[in-house]
């Protein structure tokens, strides 16, 4: 088991609900569609005036990622992930 | 006369807080034994160790090379600050839907003070569902009628228990209680307590007090006294009350132990520029400068040196810090480096505008604007460019020191969590 630190930008299909709540629903990575099967933890932090919000998520496929959304150039990207082997 | 009802205390005391909120994070690390680090180098602490890991030894505190020879099959995950303390400031919140007095112990730690009229494990039952449904977490609540007693009541059933210390029951319990399990009787002075013939809470409660002053001097002696009766009168401190701070610091464990100059000063420079930063942002400048340095063999050395000139100014503080460096024998290769500066005074930079060269000012106003915008070391001295590693004090927040200095590690965090 492992982990690797990536920060790729990648494209995201979020849900961004009337109560302000945002849900990645699923994003493509290295031309790999992962669909998201639960997000396990969110938190956000600061840089500067921006605001990043993070989402651990485990996708169908039975890995984990962190996921990040920024908010100032609302980009998705991939930070992190975990393989299970 | 109508009898003062017994206060009720509470000590909230979140399980194993960084490495269950990895846990909780990814699910390939549920009910493995994991390590969270300040980093992946073996030189770094144990910052919080999985209960998969306890039946082996390892503990927070550690070194990560002996926790690892201890539980060699652990998963080692190097801490998300950012992610721990915006956790913290959740349950905070949450904590103030219970309580308008609740006090921030540590990041993983919070007294609430309750209504004598309240049913506590009614509010403790509820915390720990809310706790449970908002981020999967597990808590120890302990309750007394003090901050001791409750501290004390929380220790007693790990993880997730629920354990109230009534003011009848403390003679019974502190009977058998080692000294050393009372909230601020460290090894040290356990061993002198134990000199004195003192080994359990109940034998320190029913010594002398005037030995106890003899001992200890006449605050500490009392002090210990009281703790051994189960008193405690130190209020619950809102969180909502602005701390005062009377330094402002930063450290850093280098990656190896060094004796060059060039990198020694890197550091200084990085460390003076995060200490100016939080000086300017708080509103405050300092007279006293303090220099902690930490050799290959752990001896530490601490100078401070007061200056005629306020200081807010990283390059400044820098300059300095530099001068008392030099100022000191060389100790041998250093293995932590951390500058303070004490003797605050909000709004003391203004007295200094004057004196100051008006170009300097506009370069400082300048390049706050652009650190507020991009965050911290968004623009950085062409020199540090050299540090291979990136320095941000989102990414490192428990080397910083607000004092009051308290015991706790992370105390920094307090400070955090109030400000943001």
């Amino acid at each position: 088991m492992g982990y690797v630190d990536v920060q790729e930008p990648v494209l995201a299909l979020v849900e961004f609900s009337p109560q302000g709540e945002i849900r990645p629903l699923a994003f493509v990575r290295a031309g790999r569609r992962h669909r998201v099967k639960q997000t396990t933890y969110r938190w956000r932090t600061g840089k500067g005036r921006e605001t990043l919000r993070y989402f651990a998520v485990t996708t169908e496929s039975g890995d984990a990622f962190q996921l990040s959304y920024r908010e100032d150039s609302a980009t998705w990207w991939v930070e992190q992930v975990w393989t299970a082997e | 006369m109508m009898e003062t009802p017994e206060r009720k205390v509470m000590l909230l005391d979140m399980n194993a807080f960084f490495a269950s909120i990895e846990q909780q994070c990814n699910p390939h690390l549920r009910g493995q034994p994991v390590l969270v680090c300040g980093s992946r180098s073996t030189r770094t602490v144990v910052v919080a160790a999985s209960y998969e890991t306890r039946p082996f030894g390892a503990k927070s505190g550690m070194p990560l090379g002996e926790a690892l020879r201890l539980c060699p099959k652990a998963i080692v995950v190097e801490a998300n600050p950012p992610k721990y303390l915006d956790t913290a400031r959740g349950i905070q919140d949450l904590l103030l839907e219970f309580s308008p007095k609740v006090e921030i112990f540590s990041i993983d730690e919070a007294f609430l003070e309750l209504h004598p009229q309240e049913d506590p494990f009614a509010v403790a039952r509820a915390i720990k569902a809310r706790l449970r449904e908002r981020f999967t977490l597990t808590c120890s609540i302990g309750i007394g009628p003090n901050k001791l007693v409750a501290k004390l009541a929380a220790g007693l059933s790990k993880p997730d228990g629920l354990v109230w210390i009534h003011g009848d029951e403390i003679p019974e319990i502190f009977a058998s209680l080692p000294v050393s399990e009372l909230c601020g009787i460290g090894p040290r002075v356990t061993k002198r307590l134990q000199s004195l013939g003192i080994w359990t809470a109940g034998q320190l409660g029913s010594f002398p007090p005037a030995q106890l002053r003899a001992h200890f001097g006449p605050f500490w002696g009392e002090l210990l006294s009281a703790m051994g009766r189960g008193i405690d009168p130190s209020p619950v401190v809102s969180c909502l009350v602005p701390p005062v701070i009377k330094s402002v610091g930063h450290s850093y464990t280098l990656p190896r132990d060094t004796s060059s100059p060039a990198e020694l000063r890197a550091h200084l420079l990085c460390l003076s520029l995060m200490v100016g930063r939080r000086l300017r942002a708080d509103g405050y400048a300092g007279r006293t400068l303090r220099l902690t340095l930490r050799t290959s063999d752990f001896t530490t050395f601490c100078r401070h040196r007061t200056v005629p000139r306020w200081l807010y100014h990283g390059q400044q503080i820098y300059q300095h810090a530099w001068h008392l460096f030099e100022s000191l024998p060389w100790p041998g290769p250093i293995r932590m480096i951390g500058i303070a500066v004490a003797s605050l005074a909000k709004g003391a930079r203004q007295n200094e505008l004057f004196a100051e060269n008006e170009k300097e000012q506009a370069l400082l106003r300048a390049e706050d604007t652009i650190l507020d915008r991009f965050g911290e070391f968004g623009i950085k001295p062409a020199s540090l460019l050299a540090l291979s590693r990136k320095r941000s004090s989102e990414d490192h927040p428990w080397t910083f020191t607000s004092a009051p200095a308290d015991s706790r590690s992370l105390a920094g965090a307090r400070r955090f969590i109030r400000t943001r």
